[in-house]
């Protein structure tokens, strides 16, 4: 079992105001938060932590927006819950920005991967977690990937080509 | 940090994480109807939007590590309630299952399943691998509040005595050995990018012998809010028969007779039933017409 979780094992941590004490870790800094217990990861990140990069258009999983890493696993954060981050290492779009942008961010840019940019965060999570697991994926891989992301502006070429031309540096470099 | 929030919903349930499936049974126990089982949550979170009013007590089941399992053994693939969808992509034995796989893939998007169940999928009732399952003679390992049951799929839905205090450990699963005299497939239609449910689902598994008797048939629909449903009376017009000796028409139109198709505003029931004995129909004349007849033996309908 994964230790990390231990904190809301024991349901008598929820006092009377039906709230948890919450641990976690976003973009490496560590949170102790004290919080209801259903309340929306994509809400503790906007309201309370004033992390803004992930958005919420749907909210219940259909658009992409809200797009984070737990734990490096893609998931939508709009249909997690805060019980269900306890002691869990989220990753937003804030979290990717090193020294400079990161290089799905420099392909979007190049090959004019967004309009409006509302779904630009959730897309740029989503071809992260791709690109880590197949690094040369074909056109139909894309729009699988892409399936849960909704994009109102770009007719998607743009985000197509963006990361058809990450995968063909990719193989290049490794040549 | 510490952060106080404000605001809190008057409705927040008590959530509840036991450890192993002895203490989630005991806890729904304890408060029955005021609880309710949560897995990934994918589908209870989309039904609460809905207006399905939150039980006041969440046992989620995420810490159960025992759900997670899944193993091959005597040709029977385990898989632990608490398998996520996306589980094909990095567990080698869910890989291998191809139409398993294939179905997984259809189901919600790549983020979605990387929170979704298997158990969810099938306890929530309308999950699209439930045509799935029943086809490929799935057995469900069922924990209730006294005694453990392993039961087959179809025996289950049917069941009229089911309490809702059931916790699903596992889906038991036959592996087919001999893929020479079997034939499975499995079709999803669906409008996924206009925010609908699937307009349904078909699944089936067909075996021969060496004369090419089949011997075992398994038909089955379901998907969005068609009630998943297998098809015995069609299944008993393909029994015993050969490719050559079926009688296609008879099949198709036992298929429309036999599913009870949802009706909405878009799509009739009508509709729906021509789509589903047409998928059935094709997959079925697409093995049986090569395998029993040579190719290019045509049947009409
Ligand atoms: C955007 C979106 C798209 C979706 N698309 C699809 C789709 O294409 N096809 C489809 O079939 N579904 C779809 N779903 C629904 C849902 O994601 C899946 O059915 C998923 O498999 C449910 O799993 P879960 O773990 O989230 O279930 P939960 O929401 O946790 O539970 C669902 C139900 O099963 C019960 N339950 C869960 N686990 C157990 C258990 N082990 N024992 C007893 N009871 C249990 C719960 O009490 C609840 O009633 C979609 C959902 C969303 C949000
Ligand atoms: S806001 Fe989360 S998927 Fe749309
Ligand atoms: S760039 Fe506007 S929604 Fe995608």
């Amino acid at each position: 079992m994964d230790m990390k979780n231990r904190v809301i094992d024991n349901p008598f941590t929820l006092n009377e105001g039906q709230t948890i004490a919450l641990k976690l870790t976003i973009n490496d800094e560590q949170y102790e938060l004290q919080v209801n217990p259903t309340i929306k990861l994509i809400n503790l990140l906007r309201d309370h932590l004033n992390l803004i990069g992930p958005k919420v258009s749907c909210g219940i999983g259909r658009c992409g927006a809200c797009s984070v890493f737990v734990d490096g696993v893609l998931v939508n954060a709009c249909l997690l819950m805060a019980y269900q981050v306890n002691g869990k290492h989220i990753t937003t779009i804030e979290g990717l920005v090193g020294v400079t942008i990161d290089e799905v961010q420099q392909a979007f840019l190049k090959e004019g991967g967004f309009q409006c940019g509302y779904c630009t965060s959730g897309m740029i999570m989503t071809v992260k977690s791709l690109l880590s697991t197949n690094p040369d994926p074909t056109e139909a891989d894309i729009k699988e990937a892409l399936a849960g992301n909704l994009c109102r502006c770009t007719g998607y070429g743009g985000i197509i080509r963006a990361i058809q031309s990450l995968a063909k540096s990719k193989v290049a470099v490794q040549e | 940090m510490v952060y106080q929030f404000d605001g809190l919903e008057p409705k927040t349930p008590f959530i509840w994480m036991p450890v192993t499936v002895e203490e989630a049974i005991d806890l729904k126990k304890q408060f029955g109807i005021e609880a309710e089982f949560a897995s990934g949550a994918t589908l209870l979170q989309l039904q609460w939007m809905n207006g399905r009013k939150m039980a006041q007590h969440l046992i989620s089941l995420e810490q159960i590590s025992s759900l997670k399992e899944v193993k091959l053994k005597n040709n029977v693939l385990s898989i632990g309630a608490l398998t996520t969808l996306g589980s094909y992509q990095n567990n080698s034995l869910i890989k291998e299952n191809v139409i398993l796989c294939n179905a997984l893939k259809t189901i919600a998007a790549p983020a979605v399943r990387n929170r979704g169940t298997i158990g969810g999928n099938v306890m929530g009732g309308i999950g699209d691998l439930i045509p799935l399952l029943l086809a490929m003679e799935a057995k469900l390992y069922i924990q209730g509040p006294n005694s453990s049951i392993i039961v087959d799929l179809w025996d289950w839905l049917q069941n009229k005595q089911i309490t809702g205090n059931e916790l699903l450990v596992k889906i038991e699963l036959p592996v087919e050995v001999n893929e020479k005299t079997c034939f499975s497939f499995y079709r999803k239609i669906g409008r996924r990018e206009t925010f609908t449910a699937a307009i349904l689902t078909v699944s089936g598994k067909i075996k021969w012998d060496e004369k090419g008797v089949l011997n075992i048939v398994r038909l089955a629909v379901g998907g969005g809010d068609n009630e998943p449903k297998r098809l015995e009376k069609t299944e008993q017009l393909l029994n015993g028969k050969t490719g050559e000796e079926i009688n296609w028409k008879a099949v198709y139109s036992s298929i429309t007779n036999e599913f009870n198709a949802v009706e909405d505003s878009f799509i009739s029931s009508e509709y729906r039933k021509k789509i589903a004995a047409n998928l059935i129909v094709a997959e079925l004349k697409s093995k049986l017409t090569i395998s029993s007849q040579g190719e290019g033996h045509i049947y009409e309908i």
